[in-house]
């Protein structure tokens, strides 16, 4: 089931400037989705378009199966999200900071230290005395302290050192799986995104170049293979007569074959073997976000 | 609608922020300006009660100079925090109307305008008080049944809801503080050459409207009381609306 729906948006910033052109966009629930995509390809304007910051019409954003543009506070209310990392508000405790969201949404007071305890933070601490780290760990328990059923997190690990990555991935996997929620996410660090999403939209020039399941993007993602051996001629025949593959590339003694997958290496293997091909290197290279990534995108 | 939540929020938001500090300070200062004129006189100077003029000097300075600038800070304080961190954008995407958030802070604006006004003639009371006490030669003639003394707060209340909504528009629009201080000279100038040039009578209270001045030259309060709210209603409607507008078409 879908959570969050885009249908055919169109988006411009003035009449000189249109962002999105017959956008679409479809989110699973139960998903950690991630939103990459260029800069300037609008991944924060489209967050703010969810969040109902700028208004769209009626028919076009629709989440929890409800349309945005009628539905707006009521869905907002089951909605946690950050938006661009904000400045804390100076010298309250993280207990009185995360009061102010309490105060204003009419939450149940014990949620503050129930979410405090689950990102790892001591109430007593005041807001100047944090680390980005844990500035973005308190802005997690603040978008979490309604107990919304989406997550909305616009870059989480901006400026963070590999060990605030590291917890901020780890407290994404967890609220995911330990409590149902529903996360969607935008982030520049493509490695680091595709550790957790099981879900993806890549964005350029106002279309969706892709919206689905990770993993099957990656299913039709040819697999590069590369082969020494100590007689590369009779390599390349057998390979020739036994699978019908031609090599794209034959540099420095090493001959390079694109798979569709690697379930017949295996094979390859034991056929080279048979025929007493001495292989004397082999490797394989799959296809990572990052390759993916600049495929979509290669126009830029 | 204004909800006590959201306004506990607001004051906890602002905690320490600048608006309690300025609260407390702001009057205080004047009504040491003012006193030590009194303190530092020979009693001969003054051979009438000088219960009322007291009052009325500490609200003309107050009201010229003090009022705008306390108007400017706690202004500051209530739309400025979410400016200086950052801030619209999640208060506008948490579920709740933003005329519910905006009228919220209107309406500690007001709390908070009605408390500094309201200290400064606790703080002029007690003045009086320890002049009577240290300086015995002076009338003071304490009085506090005169309805004078709480017409003047109820007018330098209402005549600072025309600045509060002038500054409110300035600070929600342009995210700096330097242009409601610009803003500030350029009308306590003007205002001040209308009063040195006699154009009309001036009245401290009236400030920075024109419209009022005449009413209040009349002593016609309730046209006065009238004009301030309509003003005051106008403002918050059309803030509501240009909020609208600004953050729907602009980059948060």
């Amino acid at each position: 089931m879908n959570i969050i729906e885009i249908r055919d948006l169109f988006y411009q910033y003035n009449k000189s400037k249109t962002l999105f052109d017959s956008f679409n966009l479809n989110m699973s629930s139960d998903s950690i989705f991630g939103l990459i995509g260029p800069n300037g390809a609008g991944k924060t304007t489209l967050i703010k378009i969810i969040l109902g910051l700028y208004p769209v019409p009626p028919g076009k954003v629709f989440i929890f199966n409800k349309d945005l543009y009628y539905n707006k506070n009521e869905i907002l209310s089951q909605i946690g999200a950050f938006v661009e990392m904000p400045t804390l508000y100076p010298n309250l405790t993280l207990f009185e900071y995360l009061k102010i969201k309490q105060l204003y949404c009419n939450i149940p007071i014990k949620n503050i230290p129930k979410y405090l305890e689950i990102v790892g933070l001591d109430g007593k601490l005041k807001t100047n005395e944090l680390s980005l780290g844990m500035k973005q760990r308190l802005a997690i328990a603040n978008a979490l302290l309604n107990e919304p059923k989406i997550l909305i997190l616009d870059e989480p690990t901006n400026g963070l050192d590999p060990h605030g990555i590291i917890d901020i991935r780890n407290l994404i996997f967890n609220l995911n799986k330990s409590f149902g929620i529903s996360i969607f996410l935008s982030s520049h660090l493509l490695s680091e995104i595709e550790k957790i999403i099981s879900e993806l939209a890549i964005i350029n020039n106002g279309q969706s170049q892709y919206n689905g399941k990770i993993s099957d993007l990656f299913l039709n993602q040819k697999v590069e293979l590369k082969l020494k051996t100590n007689n590369n001629q009779n390599t390349i025949n057998i390979i020739n007569k036994v699978f019908n593959l031609q090599p794209f590339s034959t540099d420095d003694s090493i001959i390079s074959y694109k798979l569709v997958d690697n379930k017949i290496l295996n094979k390859l293997i034991k056929q080279l073997v048979d025929n007493n091909i001495e292989i004397r290197d082999i490797s394989t290279e799959s296809n990572n976000l990052e390759s993916v990534f600049l495929k979509f995108t290669k126009n830029d | 609608m204004i909800q006590i939540n959201i306004l506990k929020a607001e004051i906890l938001k602002n905690k320490s922020f600048v608006s309690l500090k300025v609260l407390l300070l702001f009057p205080l200062l004047v009504v040491l300006l003012i006193s030590s004129s009194y303190f530092i006189r020979d009693a001969k100077n003054f051979p009438n009660d000088v219960w009322l003029p007291f009052f009325i000097d500490l609200v003309d300075t107050w009201s010229l100079m003090f009022l705008p600038i306390n108007c400017i800070l706690l202004v500051y304080s209530v739309f400025g925090v979410e400016n200086y961190t950052n801030n619209w954008k999640n208060m506008f995407s948490m579920g709740i109307r933003r005329t519910t958030i905006l009228n919220n802070k209107f309406t500690l604006l007001l709390i908070y305008n009605l408390l500094s006004n309201v200290v400064l003639i606790f703080y002029g009371i007690f003045v009086m008080l320890l002049l009577k006490v240290t300086r015995p030669e002076f009338k003071v003639l304490i009085n506090f049944t005169n309805p004078n003394l709480f017409i003047m707060v109820l007018l330098i209340f209402l005549g600072s809801l025309g600045i509060i909504i002038i500054y409110s528009l300035v600070t929600i629009w342009v995210q700096s503080i330097i242009y409601p201080l610009v803003l500030f000279v350029f009308m306590t100038m003007v205002n001040l050459f209308i009063a040195l040039k006699n154009v009309s009578i001036y009245y401290p209270i009236s400030y920075p409207s024109n419209i009022i001045y005449n009413f209040t030259n009349k002593e016609n309060y309730l046209d006065f009381i009238i004009i301030s709210i309509a003003i005051f209603g106008l403002g918050i409607f059309a803030i509501n609306c240009l909020v609208d507008k600004k953050f729907n078409k602009k980059k948060l």
